[in-house]
C-alpha cells in the first residue's frame, strides 16, 4: 500500500534559540501518520487550541520544516525536493485557510485569486481556455459564475469567499486538500454548505482531504479517519466511527462529552463540577494529559505512553491499555 | 409641557432607584436574589435602525418579548440577523449611525429608552451587565484584575474599605472557580477561558438583574467552552439574574437556555421553550436552522445548509421576510406581513401557516 503523503516521526520545536534557554514549545512530538494513495479519504486532525494541529497542517504543506523526522510526498522528502518537484507538490497539495477575509487583497476583484493560480501554474494557454476553467470550478462548489466574477471581496459573503477558496484549490486539480479550520468563522447553515462542497471534492473528484478542526461533530459527519491531538502528541487515532462513538483515551472522552448536543436533556451539566477545578499547569515528562486525567496512575507521570493497538483500525497512547500490543507506527495509515 | 411632565416622571423613578442603590459591599451582598413578580426584561415593539447611504437598515424591527426573573433566553439566527444589535440595544450601547427608533426596554419595570447617558451609565453593571464575545480584549492589559473590578464598583458609588472591597472581589472570583491569587494578576497571565471567567465575575460584581452574554465562548474550544458556560450557569443560579445568551451554536443554546428566540432579518420569528423549539419547530426557518446542525446521533448522507442568503435589511420586500427562501411559501406570504401568532402557552410564531385569518392556498405544514 503506497502512501501519498506521510509524516515519519516528526517533531517540531519552536523557540529555544541562542538567547532563550527556556520557553521551548514542542508543537509536534513524534507524530507519524499517512494518507494512502489507494483510495481518497477524509482525515480529521482534531484537538483544542494549542494542541499543535495547525503546526501539523503547516508541516504537511511544507511551509515549515520539521526539527526531526521527515515529511514524505509520493516517496520523496518534501524538504529535499528539487524546484520542479516542489512546484508539482505545491500544485497537488492545496491549502484552504481558516479566515476567508484575510486571503483576499481588497484592491483586486475576488476572481483575481483564480487568475493568479491559472497564471502561475500555466493552466490555460489562451484567454478562451481560462473562462471555462473558472466557471467549472465555481459551479462545482455551488457558486454561480455570473454572480461572482467581477465583484470585489467586500461584496461577497463570508460563505461565498470561503467557497471561492475551495474553487481556487479545485482549479489546480490537486490530489490532497488541506483545510485548516475552514468553517470556524461561519455560522451553522453556511458551515453545512461549505463542508458539503468539500465532501463533494472527495466523493466525486477523488481528492483526499485533511480536515483540521476543533469541532468533533463536523469531523464525525464528514471524515473517515481521525487523529486526536493533545499538546503536540497524537493521543488517539483510528476510524471516526470508533473513536467518536466509543472513545478510549480519557482526553478523547472528555472532548466528546464536552460537545454541547442539540437535545433537550441536559447531559452536558453532569460531571461538570470537576471540570471547574482544573489547574492549568505544564508537565514535562510522562503523559501530557496526566494532570487533568480522571484515571491517572503513578506511571503516567514517569514516562510517555506509547501507542497501543486497540483493534484493527485504532490506536491510543494511554497506559489504561498497556495489556495491548504496542502499535507499529509505520503501519498506521489511513 | 409634555416634555416637562416626562422629565419629572423620569426624575422621580430615578430618585426611587437612587434610594435603593447599594452604597457599600454589605449592601451588594444583600442585593441579588429577590422574589419579584415583575418581569426582569420586557421589550415592547423595539426598533433599532441604522442610517446608511442605501437607506434605513432595519436591524431590529418591532421585536417584543418578556423574560421572567432568573430565566435564561437564547437568541439564535444566522450572522447578520440582528441578534447582537438587539443585545447591544438592551444596554443602550447602540452606536451611531444606529439608533433606537421606538419601543420600550423595561428592566425590572423601568424603561431604559428615555434615560440619558449618565442615568444609563449607572444602570449598566448595576442593573444590566454585558459579557462580550471578546472578553479577552475587554480587560485592560496594564491593570491588575482586582483593580479593574474595583473601578466598576467605585464608579457606581460603592464606598468601602480596601479589605471589604478585596474580600468582595475574592468571593466573586471564587464564584467563577478562580483562586484568590488571580485578583493580583495581570490579564496576560491568564488563559482565554480564565479571562472569560474574569469577565463574568466583573459583569456580575453588582448583582445585575439581567446579564447579556454575546457569544461568550465563540473563541474557545469545547472543553473550555463547557467550563465557561457552567460558570455562567452557576453565577446565574447564585444571583438569580436573568440571562440573555446570544449565539448561533444550537447545541450550546439547547444545553444552557430555558427558552429560545429565533431571529431572522431583524425580526423575532419564533419563540418557545428549548424543548418546543428543538422537538417541534414551527417556523419553516427554525426547521431549516435545526436541520443544518450536524450531530453525533447519525452520520448523514448530506449536510444541508439553508439555501440562499439572508436579504439585505434595506428595502425589505413586502410580506414575509423569509418568503424568498421558504420551502412552504404561498401567495399570501409575498403580500401580507405575518403577525405574531400564539401557538401555545408563551409560544409565538411569526408565520402565516399558523394564522387562521390568512388563507394559505392549500398549503400545509410540512
Amino acid at each position: 500500500m503506497a502512501n501519498l503523503l506521510e509524516l515519519q516521526n516528526v517533531t517540531k520545536v519552536f523557540g529555544g534559540g541562542m538567547f532563550s534557554r527556556s520557553n521551548v514549545t514542542i508543537a509536534a512530538d513524534d507524530v507519524s501518520f499517512a494518507i494512502s494513495a489507494d483510495r481518497p479519504s477524509i482525515t480529521a486532525v482534531a484537538g483544542e487550541s494549542g494542541s499543535g494541529k495547525t503546526t501539523l497542517a503547516r508541516l504537511l504543506l511544507g511551509v515549515i520544516k520539521p526539527t526531526s523526522g521527515s515529511v514524505i510526498y509520493n516517496g520523496r522528502d518534501v524538504s529535499k525536493m528539487s524546484g520542479g518537484e516542489r512546484r508539482e507538490f505545491r500544485r497537488e497539495v492545496q491549502p484552504i485557510f481558516q479566515d476567508p477575509f484575510e486571503v483576499y487583497n481588497p484592491f483586486y476583484k475576488a476572481d483575481h485569486l483564480l487568475h493568479v493560480a491559472i497564471d502561475k501554474f500555466k493552466l490555460a494557454e489562451s484567454e478562451d481556455q481560462r473562462i471555462p476553467l473558472i466557471n467549472e470550478a465555481l459551479e462545482t462548489v455551488g457558486l454561480r459564475p455570473e454572480e461572482m466574477l467581477g465583484r470585489y471581496p467586500h461584496q461577497l459573503s463570508g460563505g461565498q469567499r470561503q467557497r471561492m477558496m475551495v474553487a481556487r484549490a479545485l482549479l489546480l486539480k490537486p490530489r490532497i486538500i488541506l483545510a485548516d479550520e475552514p468553517v470556524s468563522m461561519v455560522d451553522a447553515s453556511l458551515r453545512a454548505t461549505i463542508l458539503e462542497s468539500i465532501r463533494t471534492l472527495n466523493r466525486d473528484l477523488g481528492i483526499s482531504v485533511v480536515y483540521v478542526t476543533h469541532d468533533l461533530t463536523t469531523a464525525y459527519q464528514i471524515c473517515d479517519e481521525i487523529l486526536v491531538m493533545y499538546k503536540g502528541s497524537v493521543v488517539e487515532q483510528g476510524s471516526v466511527e470508533r473513536v467518536i462513538r466509543d472513545p478510549k483515551h480519557p482526553y478523547t472522552r472528555l472532548l466528546v462529552e464536552s460537545i454541547p448536543q442539540m437535545r433537550s436533556d441536559r447531559a452536558w451539566e453532569d460531571g461538570a463540577e470537576e471540570l471547574m477545578s482544573i489547574d492549568e499547569s505544564m508537565v514535562t515528562t510522562g503523559c501530557k494529559f496526566a494532570d487533568r486525567c480522571p484515571q491517572v496512575m503513578d506511571k503516567c507521570h514517569d514516562e510517555h505512553p506509547p501507542a497501543f493497538q486497540l483493534d484493527d483500525d485504532r490506536v491510543a497512547s494511554c497506559y489504561l491499555y498497556d495489556d495491548m500490543t504496542v502499535a507499529n507506527k509505520q503501519a498506521v495509515a489511513t | 409641557m409634555a416634555n416637562d411632565r416626562i422629565n419629572t416622571a423620569v426624575m422621580d423613578s430615578l430618585n426611587d432607584a437612587r434610594v435603593n442603590r447599594p452604597k457599600d459591599v454589605a449592601d451588594l451582598r444583600r442585593s441579588g436574589t429577590n422574589a419579584s413578580s415583575i418581569p426582569a426584561v420586557q421589550v415592547n415593539n423595539l426598533k433599532v435602525y441604522y442610517d446608511s447611504e442605501a437607506g434605513i437598515v432595519k436591524a431590529v424591527d418591532d421585536v417584543s418579548f418578556t423574560l421572567q426573573q432568573g430565566e435564561r433566553l437564547a437568541l439564535v439566527g444566522e450572522s447578520g440577523c440582528g441578534k447582537t444589535t438587539l443585545g447591544m440595544a438592551l444596554l443602550k450601547l447602540t452606536k451611531p449611525p444606529g439608533y433606537i427608533d421606538g419601543g420600550e426596554i423595561l428592566i425590572d419595570g423601568r424603561d431604559l429608552v428615555p434615560l440619558n447617558d449618565e442615568e444609563m451609565r449607572l444602570a449598566r453593571l448595576a442593573e444590566v451587565a454585558l459579557v462580550t464575545q471578546s472578553a479577552m480584549n475587554a480587560l485592560n492589559p496594564v491593570m491588575r484584575i482586582e483593580d479593574q473590578i474595583f473601578d466598576g464598583l467605585v464608579d457606581h458609588g460603592i464606598k468601602d474599605t480596601k479589605e471589604n472591597m478585596r474580600s468582595h472581589v475574592h468571593s466573586l472570583l471564587r464564584r467563577v472557580g478562580l483562586r484568590d491569587s488571580v485578583a493580583r494578576m495581570f490579564p496576560h497571565e491568564l488563559s482565554g477561558g480564565m479571562k472569560q471567567r474574569v469577565a463574568i465575575a466583573t459583569g456580575t460584581s453588582m448583582n445585575p438583574k439581567v446579564i447579556v452574554a454575546d457569544e461568550p465562548t465563540s473563541a474557545l474550544d469545547v472543553v473550555v467552552q463547557r467550563q465557561v458556560m457552567m460558570t455562567l450557569s452557576r453565577v446565574q443560579r447564585d444571583t438569580g439574574a436573568a440571562v440573555i445568551l446570544i449565539g448561533h451554536d444550537m447545541g450550546l443554546v439547547a444545553q444552557f437556555a430555558d427558552r429560545i428566540g429565533v431571529m431572522y432579518a431583524g425580526k423575532l420569528v419564533d419563540i418557545g421553550t428549548v424543548q418546543e423549539i428543538i422537538e417541534d419547530p414551527k417556523h419553516p426557518y427554525t426547521k431549516l436552522l435545526i436541520n443544518s446542525v450536524p450531530d453525533l446521533e447519525e452520520k448523514r448522507e448530506r449536510l444541508e445548509g439553508i439555501p440562499g442568503i439572508p436579504p439585505p435589511l434595506v428595502d425589505l420586500p413586502p410580506g414575509c421576510v423569509f418568503a424568498p427562501r421558504c420551502p412552504s411559501v404561498a401567495d399570501a406570504c409575498r403580500e401580507v406581513t405575518p403577525r405574531n401568532t400564539a401557538v401555545g402557552d408563551s409560544r409565538w410564531v411569526m408565520c402565516h401557516i399558523f394564522d387562521e385569518t390568512v388563507e394559505m392556498a392549500g398549503n400545509t405544514v410540512g
